[in-house]
């Protein structure tokens, strides 16, 4: 039967970060969307991620594009661009079939307890943070003020115990770190997903709070299992989680490794040199490489792959992505594994990444050729005919 | 043959990300088609990727032969893996010897009518590879594709809802088939055309559990059936096919049909149930062996059959696309059976729609020949 899929889009000249789950489970499909960067330039002036995506999206009853959870890692830009653009906020009564555009729906938002936290001096958010941080918390006042699950379009997930005791009644909404999951806007897909929340991870001994507080530091870390026939496909999605994280998570389940093992590793903070050491590459002299780290980076399948989301590699001093990180990477599974989003198929035209999620592991959908003659034709997005 | 729309389709195949190592167009005169072959990179999973080939015999470098009609590109090239290529896939037509993927369920020329041209076709063909690559060919959303048959024997009428009833609480049924054989078929009871048809047996099994695994038609001989048997779990087979083998010794022929549930229903069916129809030619091997033996052996040569679905008005309403329930059954009376009315009433029950009151306070006159719905076998003629 036809595969789950997973497509990372590639992104701007700086960074970001967009996926797109489909969850094929018999007669329910699921679509979930981990952030988004939704410029409004064209990638390498070829790729339109905008079409790309909206291309793979469903669309419900009254037509409009939706996604069953939107899941955002952390509250940076480049994980939000063109959020308050393209998705739908407030009620669903509010919502505008006139567009040009169709704004895409969100079934089912899921943030972390930081959407509580009111932007200041040393915690400043963009406007598309300030944003999704008010539909999260009018989705949770829905929730507060009824007492029972939302409705589609009001629903919300709040990751990790709020340090202020504000999610001691919301357990039914509320996962803590630790926690698996496996309902997606309020439908349980136990036969077909189950989520295992690693992070955002609880202040760690000699930590300062300055580093505590950091929107990197508080990315929403996940091991999604997505199960084919007698396969569970495990992604590991990082997103901006940096060497602590990952140290932490190394002594934490070093002797559970399936919780950090992984078919698909979502490259860490745009394939950044400081998810895997404490020494700064610009600085010092040899920076050195944190075992623990790299360890926890490296409980890969066989045949897995690792993606990094972010701007074309190159050996220079920017981070991220680095040149130093994509080499440890390449370490652990070999050059044909590692992928960089913005240089595939090829620098020029950059195209998303699919992947079937098989019986046999994950699948690289080959890259469909479009149409010649039509000028404005996404084929990538077509789904293939059925077979005769 | 016409070289420019050939050389058109060779640059889309050069162009194509997923092909390499295009051939020339070599024209073969006598026959008037031409070849292209080439290379197709295919994805495999990660876990096949250093080793090139999956565990079921894959490649990530396909080789593939596109053979282009002269009437090309009206019609579509026609599309051949190499020989050796993994048969035991759906979506392959039927052929003894070359593969032939069926990479669109309608006809591959309506691609070259589309925008795609012929990238629609080259796509399709990527992805039906990639799908047989992570062997996910059968799509549930498609429907469930039967046991392809690569040689068929004949065919045979009967009614699956009452087979399976009859099923649900006896674990083997037995019928009697009339059949008669031409040069190359077998033909059953309404099927016969002789008035003096042969009799055979039929033995029906049910298998007790859901079959995931799609299996194309490998069985040869009576071993071969029997071992199919216990992998889908019927255990008693050869046991029942011994016992009425010398039950019906004179017989010639042995009907076996096993009744298959599958996950989904099969495409273009509104059931899950998969008929298997198989006929032994039990006499065929001891007259080989010039003795009378007393049972059938397991080397006797074994067929497929295909099945038919009787005429009944279950069967109507399927075909006719009506939006009433295939088993809900409308008395109808039909006031007025004349001209008009007479059409009506056959239209209904050609949909499927039985029984019938029919109230007229006519009677049938001969000029009503000319109009009614129903007519007279014969008449008076000037001959």
């Amino acid at each position: 039967m036809a595969s789950s899929t997973i497509s990372f889009l590639p992104v701007g000249e700086k960074n970001g970060g967009m996926t797109l789950i489909k969850l094929n489970n018999d007669d329910i499909k699921t679509s979930i969307i981990i952030d988004c960067s939704i410029g409004d330039e064209s990638i390498a002036n070829h790729c339109d991620v905008n079409q790309e995506l909206r291309g793979r999206l469903p669309k419900d009853s009254n037509d409009r594009p939706y996604v069953d959870a939107f899941i955002l890692t952390h509250r940076h830009e480049d994980h939000l661009k063109g959020f308050s653009k393209h998705f739908h906020t407030g009620s669903l009564d509010e919502y505008d079939d006139d567009e040009n555009e169709l704004k895409i729906v969100i079934r089912e938002l899921w943030s972390s307890h930081n959407f509580w936290k009111p932007a200041s001096k040393n915690y400043p958010l963009c406007e598309n943070a300030k944003i999704f941080n008010k539909e999260m918390k009018r989705r949770v006042a829905l929730f507060e003020k009824n007492k029972k699950i939302q409705p589609e379009g009001d629903r919300a997930i709040i990751i990790g115990k709020d340090p202020d005791g504000k999610t001691d009644d919301l357990a039914a909404i509320n996962y803590d770190i630790g926690e698996s999951f496996s309902k997606i806007n309020n439908i349980s897909l136990s036969t077909k997903l189950k989520g295992f929340i690693l992070g955002p991870i609880e202040k760690q001994k000699d930590e300062d709070d300055e580093s505590f507080i950091d929107q990197n530091r508080q990315s929403i870390v996940v091991q999604l299992i997505i199960n084919q026939g007698n396969f569970d496909n495990k992604i590991l999605m990082g997103a901006d989680a940096e060497c602590l994280v990952w140290e932490t998570y190394w002594n934490k389940y070093k002797n559970a490794k399936s919780i950090i093992e992984y078919d698909i590793l979502y490259a860490p903070h745009h394939c950044s040199w400081h998810s895997l050491s404490y020494d700064s590459q610009s600085d010092c002299e040899d920076p050195q490489v944190c075992e623990d780290a790299k360890k926890a980076l490296s409980q890969n399948k066989k045949g897995a792959y690792i993606i990094s989301q972010s701007r074309i590699i190159k050996d220079d001093d920017k981070n991220p992505p680095s040149k130093k990180a994509k080499d440890e990477y390449v370490n652990i599974i070999g050059k044909n594994f590692f992928i960089c989003t913005n240089e595939y198929p090829n620098e020029k035209k950059p195209e998303p990444i699919e992947f079937n999620l098989t019986n046999s592991g994950p699948q690289i959908k080959a890259i469909k050729e479009k149409s010649r003659l039509a000028a404005a034709s996404y084929a990538s997005t077509m789904e293939p005919s059925p077979h005769g | 043959m016409d070289k420019f729309w050939l050389y058109k389709a060779r640059e889309y195949l050069t162009k194509h990300n997923a092909f390499k190592n295009v051939s020339d167009i070599s024209i073969s005169n006598g026959r008037k088609t031409a070849l292209i072959s080439a290379i197709v990179s295919v994805n495999l999973p990660g876990k096949y990727i250093e080793t090139g080939i999956t565990d079921i015999g894959v490649k990530s470098d396909e080789k593939v032969k596109f053979i282009f009609p002269e009437s090309f590109p009206l019609d579509a090239p026609k599309i051949l893996l190499r020989n050796d290529f993994p048969r035991c896939f759906p979506h392959i037509n039927p052929s003894k010897e070359r593969v032939i993927p069926c990479i669109y369920e309608g006809d591959l020329s309506e691609f070259l009518q589309q925008s795609e041209w012929m990238n629609g076709i080259l796509n399709q063909l990527v992805d039906w590879l990639e799908k047989a690559a992570s062997n996910d060919l059968l799509s549930y959303d498609q429907g469930w594709e039967p046991m392809r048959n690569d040689n068929t024997a004949g065919f045979i009428p009967y009614d699956t809802d009452f087979v399976t009833s009859r099923l649900e609480t006896n674990p083997v049924l037995i019928k009697e088939i009339n059949y008669e054989q031409t040069d190359r078929l077998i033909l059953t009871d309404s099927l016969c055309i002789n008035q003096n048809p042969k009799k055979a047996h039929a033995i029906f099994f049910m298998c007790p559990k859901v079959v995931d695994q799609y299996m194309p038609n490998t069985i040869r001989e009576l071993k071969h059936l029997y071992s199919y048997s216990v992998a889908i779990g019927i255990q008693d087979a050869k046991r029942m096919i011994e016992q009425y083998d010398l039950e019906y010794i004179n017989e010639d022929i042995l009907f076996v049909v096993f009744s298959v549930k599958r996950p989904v229903n099969l495409i273009g069916t509104y059931s899950n149930i998969e008929f298997l129809n198989f006929v032994i030619y039990k006499s065929e091997h001891r007259k080989k062996k010039k003795r009378e033996l007393k049972r059938t052996l397991p080397d006797s040569r074994v067929r497929m059959m295909s099945h038919l679905s009787i005429c009944n008005p279950k069967l109507f309403k399927q075909l006719s696309g009506t939006q009433t329930k295939t088993n809900e059954k409308k008395y109808i009376a039909l006031l007025g059976c004349g001209s008009l009315g007479s059409k009506i009433g056959m239209h209904l029950a050609r949909n499927g729609n039985e029984p019938f009151l029919c109230i007229d306070n006519d009677i049938f006159m001969p000029h009503n020949n000319a109009r009614h719905a129903l007519t007279l076998t014969s008449y008076e003629g000037t001959t």
